[in-house]
């Protein structure tokens, strides 16, 4: 089953399927936004996740036949999350379906054993800008990328 | 999640476009088409583009080489073999201006060709002009619940050079971006 969550500094969570979506039932936007400490992400059996404390953002890709009426179709799904100043590294942990982004604040140390191979910086340029994690469901394709604007 | 599209031609849904038939020279009637979605929030990064119409193809030749031909119609340098598929987004003005040989490209009005509306990564974002109330807010967005909704006018011209009779084919779509 597909859909998103929200997961809060609180412990809370919000979760809305892909059934709840396709009813007009859960709504990103105007669901609570404050004190994200991650989000996720499911589409046909692939997973895409950002970890971290901030400001989370999550919008589709869709397109539709011009003339042909009815439901657009979900060309790629995206999460995205701001990079805040102190987010140094970037840990990127791989499956065959699935990415997770985990995006560490140095300010409050590395609180597991980290493996080298998964880190890289985030470019002290980045701050401010968002993070987007997207998986392409016309290509089966995951990519990831700095952007200075919300998408 | 998923947002419903609906597509109006004089006010009535429609399901597929017929832009119709003509001789060589003629430019085919003008088919205004309203865009309506049932999204919460507004549609963003909106973007028209064109591709082959692999599923029911009923064209003479193939999906791809009516595409090719389409674009190639826009790519021409001669008056004669100039044509093509026209969109003009200025609804506000009752869609004035056309693509004409020598000028294929305005501020909101464009014809389909190579670089332009021919891939999703060359898509012509929508114009702030489509008419709309509330009004677009800036390109490419199409705003929630619309007392009227954006619209469009588009044509296709036939070359005179053109000498292959036959149906031609091809999908044009709407690409956006969209939070719920």
């Amino acid at each position: 089953m597909g859909g998103w969550t929200k997961s809060f500094l609180d412990g809370s969570s919000i979760i809305v399927t892909s059934e709840d979506a396709l009813q007009g039932k859960g709504s990103w936007s105007k669901s609570r936004l404050d004190g994200m400490s991650g989000a996720s992400l499911s589409e046909g059996g692939r997973h895409i996740a950002i970890t971290g404390p901030g400001e989370y953002w999550q919008s589709d890709d869709l397109e539709v036949d011009v003339g042909v009426s009815g439901p657009a179709k979900v060309m790629v799904r995206r999460l995205m999350k701001r990079i805040d100043p102190a987010e140094r590294l970037l840990q990127v942990l791989r499956t065959e379906h699935s990415i997770m982004l985990r995006v560490i604040d140095v300010r409050f140390g590395v609180g597991t054993i980290l493996t080298a191979d998964t880190l890289s910086s985030i470019p002290q340029d980045k701050a401010g800008q968002w993070l987007v994690l997207e998986y392409s469901v016309e290509k089966d394709a995951f990519k990831y990328y700095y952007s200075p604007e919300r998408i | 999640m998923t947002v419903n599209i609906t597509w109006k031609l004089s006010g009535s849904a429609v399901t597929a476009v017929d832009h119709g038939s003509g001789t060589n020279g003629d430019s085919l009637t003008t088919k205004v088409l309203f865009i309506e979605h049932d999204g919460l929030n507004q549609l963003t990064e909106c973007k028209f583009w064109i591709d082959a119409k692999i599923s029911d193809y009923t064209g003479n030749l193939t999906p791809a080489a009516d595409l090719a031909e389409i674009k190639a119609w826009g790519d021409q340098e001669t008056e004669d073999a100039f044509g093509g598929f026209f969109i003009s987004m200025n609804a506000v003005g009752s869609f004035p201006t056309w693509p004409v040989y020598g000028t294929k490209l305005g501020t909101d009005y464009f014809t389909f060709c190579t670089g332009t509306g021919d891939s999703i990564e060359n898509g012509v974002t929508l114009h702030t002009n489509m008419n709309s109330t509330p009004a677009m807010s800036s390109s490419g967005i199409i705003p929630a619940s619309c007392s009227i909704w954006p619209s469009f006018a588009c044509r296709v011209h036939i070359p005179a050079e053109v000498d292959t009779v036959g149906i031609r084919q091809f999908v044009q779509k709407l690409r956006f971006t969209y939070t719920s």
